[in-house]
């Protein structure tokens, strides 16, 4: 059979030497990886079951350019061996999870970032990270309008891939699209393509830049990104306390509905989460649920006054407690019993951390959240787990959150994943929404067909077969098959 | 009964059943970015291939053995990832675990390196890694007067370590120390007959010669009566105080912190000033593993004139020289060497001097600043401290 990765060898040793081999002389030696262990290393993500010996990839690839994927990709495609393309594995619906052996491109020496402040843009390599990304921009007074839970290790290219902004609130300043102007991308055939623009207008009409930024991986590598640069913003901050949900969720709907100006940040997490994150930072128990924001301007009494009228919404409310937060190490303390919360679950209990993806429309939050809270009612496995709840209020979004007892079984622990994805993906029908945060295939996919119906996912396989006929970029994604 | 390697395949099964691949442990790890940025060349990336080893029994099978050597071997043991992971994720142990992967590796006679075996062995009939024979552990001394404990008595047991012993590059800072005691008229002796503290042995995998080794030094200090152990290099203080202290009841100290105390209480007291910019390296077995980092910074601070000026990376998140966890014994293939990316950290912000409290430290970013061939001057703290008394 002509090409077919079964030119290339009969056994999998064969196959694995000769792709190996090819690898080396397009990138050098010493940066592809036949070693079982990286080959694991790479196949795995944060789902809570191990990898199994006929998903572990052929050999993991570590190009520096946009030529050294152009010319694997085109040696792949000959072949037809999958590609999975890899940056830090994070995402949390295992779309960075092969299901079959394939090449890996991992993004990691894609390292390059540069700021240009004289045309207001700044350029990043596919494996830069987010994190250092933001370092960088606050030296020079602007911040990256991006801020996910795995800021520190999460590549800038994953993040454009699936057009996230994390915790950040929509609504207040957009997504990772608003602010991407181009793009430099290697298609699954090997073409390299650059988008967008290097002025600050992003195009009007046919944007290629759209395909790729939120296209899950699916039809091309991005492996540059260039971003305006937002100069950074001065910050008030506030926090609300409310003895029932009903009326949090009230609050939340009053800023939008009442005008009030969405905070960059609003965060909730139910008493029970809260009283874990304030033990673990030393604060007092909290006296109800918490949601506490992040209102920005351009200089302190704006952000202040922002601050104040979503303050205001939520006094109506009939709060126990709604004050601004004045003292820096108080909120500082706040955020980081937030972002405490799931680590220290995991260090105290051994469990594996899964979490869904809970996102409301505006009208029907009360009820959603309501929802969010008995997620796990009635489900066979995961009622047996304490629903621990928090999340990006703000955006309408909650992650009702779980631990994987270290003894469950492995197909108990796959079990519990996919009851997880069955359910979020209920309550997203319900309310018609979808993931706001996570990509929208992988565990997806079945949410997708029965969110948006079988034409607009033919249409995107159509899509994908248009820019790669042979489906060799990221199998699996599209079909759910992880 | 369990044996031994069942009891450690199951201390690192259970370890890292808490760990779920968020890999933010490499956001902070040395290796990461020193060498090619393959997933095993990061924490998770090394814990997740001994765990598999384990699964898939792959320990008969010799390219994968080589491999997981390799992996397992490049870790400097510095702790950023342990810290990194208990802010911010899971609190894996994750050293325990590369730690008790090697253990296995040496028990089941995979490991360790050729280089690391000559260590061990050195260490078996030496008392110390540089197979140097034992008498020549106090030529630093030259003609100096010294009490030997246990022999003689001492409120301070000043234990010297092999390196500064037995590394002529490294005898000054044995001597500087041992100098600055004396001008403080510290009542102190050095072991008559000491030995490796363990610290490579414990790091390499060989448990059992580690405790060999200890027995060796504790049946002294317990004899001395010693008040207070004073160590040069912060391997040794971390040893002591993690696996001697408890069987000894005594104060251990660095002696950037035992200095602090005499300069201080004035028992040592400066009598001229240094006009140069400097900065300090933390090492990894003071700061990250044994929080100390604020006496170090005192004492040069308290140098009439130095403008002290912190690298980017510094306290518990320093990084580190690339000189730990047994590396001082292996080539590692790296793309950018960790010393010489912490050197041009330093000589990034202007630093006249790197003040470093940590004969591996001192060795490896002295090499450094040679390949880079820069004006920076690396200086222990106690030979900063000497210079500056008379």
């Amino acid at each position: 059979m002509r090409g077919s990765i079964k030119e290339l060898g009969e056994t999998m040793d064969q196959k694995i030497s000769k792709i190996a081999e090819e690898m080396s002389a397009i990138v050098g030696e010493e940066f592809v990886s036949t070693s079982i262990f990286e080959r694991v290393k790479n196949a795995l993500d944060p789902f809570p079951y191990d990898v199994t010996r006929d998903k572990i990839p052929y050999c993991v690839v570590l190009p520096k350019n946009k030529e050294e994927i152009s010319e694997i990709l085109k040696f792949a495609n000959k072949f037809k061996i999958p590609v999975f393309v890899r940056g830090s594995g994070t995402i949390l619906t295992g779309a960075s999870r092969p299901h079959k052996p394939g090449i890996i491109i991992n993004t990691r020496r894609l390292n390059q970032f540069w700021i240009y402040e004289d045309y207001g843009f700044f350029e990043a390599e596919a494996g830069v990270r987010c994190g250092d990304i933001a370092s960088v921009l606050s030296e020079h007074g602007y911040f990256l309008p991006m801020w996910p839970g795995s800021r520190v290790i999460a590549s800038i290219g994953g993040l454009a891939s699936n057009n996230t902004s994390g915790h950040v609130i929509d609504a207040c300043i957009g997504k990772s699209a608003d602010y991407i102007l181009g793009l430099e991308v290697v298609l699954p055939t090997g073409e390299i393509l650059e988008t967008g623009t290097k002025g600050l207008r992003k195009p009007a009409g046919t944007d290629l830049t759209k395909f790729f930024v939120g296209g899950d991986g699916l039809f091309g590598i991005i492996t540059k990104i260039r971003m305006r640069l937002v100069p950074a913003k001065k910050t008030a901050y506030g926090i609300a306390v409310f003895d029932d949900l009903e009326n949090l969720a009230k609050g939340v709907q009053r800023m939008y509905w009442e005008k009030r100006p969405p905070p960059l940040f609003m965060e909730f997490m139910a008493q029970d989460v809260a009283e874990i994150g304030f033990k673990v930072k030393g604060m007092d128990p909290p006296n109800g649920h918490i949601i506490f924001f992040v209102g920005i301007g351009d200089d302190e009494l704006e952000a202040q006054r922002k601050m104040e009228k979503v303050m205001e919404g939520f006094n109506k409310e009939n709060p126990i407690e709604a004050r601004p937060i004045t003292d820096l190490d108080e909120w500082l303390k706040l955020w980081s019993a937030r972002e405490v919360i799931a680590s220290y679950l995991m260090s105290e209990t051994g469990g594996r951390l899964i979490a869904a993806e809970v996102v409301s429309n505006l009208a029907q939050l009360v009820d959603c959240v309501k929802d969010a809270e008995r997620f796990n009612q009635g489900l066979p496995i995961l009622s047996e787990l304490h629903n621990y709840l928090f999340g990006h209020i703000g955006a309408l979004t909650m992650h009702p959150t779980f631990l994987i007892p270290p003894d469950w079984p492995e197909d108990k622990r796959i079990q519990a994943v996919d009851e997880l994805f069955k359910k979020e993906a209920e309550l997203n029908l319900k309310y018609q929404t979808c993931g706001g945060e996570w990509g929208q295939f992988a565990k997806r996919t079945n949410f997708f067909i029965q969110r948006y119906g079988n034409t607009a996912y033919d249409l995107v396989k159509r899509l994908k077969s248009v820019f790669d006929p042979n489906n060799i970029l990221n199998p699996g994604i599209l079909e759910g098959m992880r | 009964m369990e044996d031994y390697e069942t009891i450690l395949i199951g201390k690192i099964e259970e370890l890292i059943s808490k760990c779920w691949n968020c890999n933010f442990c490499f956001s902070t790890c040395p290796i990461n970015q020193s060498m090619r940025g393959f997933m095993t060349n990061g924490p998770s990336g090394i814990t997740q291939s001994i765990y598999y080893a384990i699964k898939w029994n792959l320990f008969d099978d010799k390219v994968a053995n080589n491999e997981l050597l390799n992996i397992l071997y490049s870790c400097t043991t510095c702790n950023s990832c342990v810290i990194t992971c208990k802010e911010m994720s899971a609190g894996v142990s994750i050293l325990d675990i590369i730690e008790s992967g090697r253990k296995l590796l040496v028990e089941k006679m995979i490991g360790p390196p050729t280089t690391q075996k000559k260590v061990l062995e050195s260490l078996a009939k030496f008392g110390n890694p540089y197979s140097q024979h034992p008498t020549k552990r106090r030529q630093w001394l030259k003609d100096e007067k010294v009490k030997f404990l246990p022999e003689d008595s001492a409120e301070v047991l000043l234990f010297i370590g092999c390196t500064p012993s037995f590394d002529p590059d490294l005898h000054n800072m044995a001597r500087a120390v041992f100098n600055l005691l004396k001008v403080a008229n510290v009542d102190f002796g050095i072991l008559k007959n000491e030995v490796c503290c363990g610290h490579p042995a414990l790091k390499i995998g060989d448990e059992f010669l580690f405790y060999e080794l200890r027995s060796k030094n504790i049946d002294q200090i317990a004899e001395s009566g010693a008040k207070k152990i004073v160590t040069i290099s912060p391997h040794c203080f971390n040893t002591f105080t993690k696996y001697y202290q408890n069987d000894l009841q005594i104060e251990i100290l660095h002696y950037t912190q035992f200095l602090f105390e005499l300069l201080q209480s004035q028992k040592i007291e400066l009598s001229k000033a240094l006009t140069a910019k400097i900065t300090y390296h933390d090492p990894c077995y003071l700061s990250k593993h044994s929080e100390i980092w604020d006496e170090p910074r005192k004492i040069i601070q308290h140098i009439p004139n130095v403008k002290y000026q912190e690298m980017p990376r510094n306290r518990k998140n320093s990084f580190c020289c690339g000189g730990g966890g047994g590396r001082m014994w292996l080539e590692v293939e790296e793309e950018e060497k960790m010393e010489k990316l912490r050197v041009r950290e330093a000589k990034m912000i202007g630093a006249d001097i790197i003040a470093v409290a940590c004969p591996w430290c001192y060795t490896m970013l002295k090499t450094a600043i040679q390949e880079e061939k820069t004006n920076i001057e690396i200086k222990d703290i106690a030979e900063l401290i000497l210079n500056l008394v008379f």
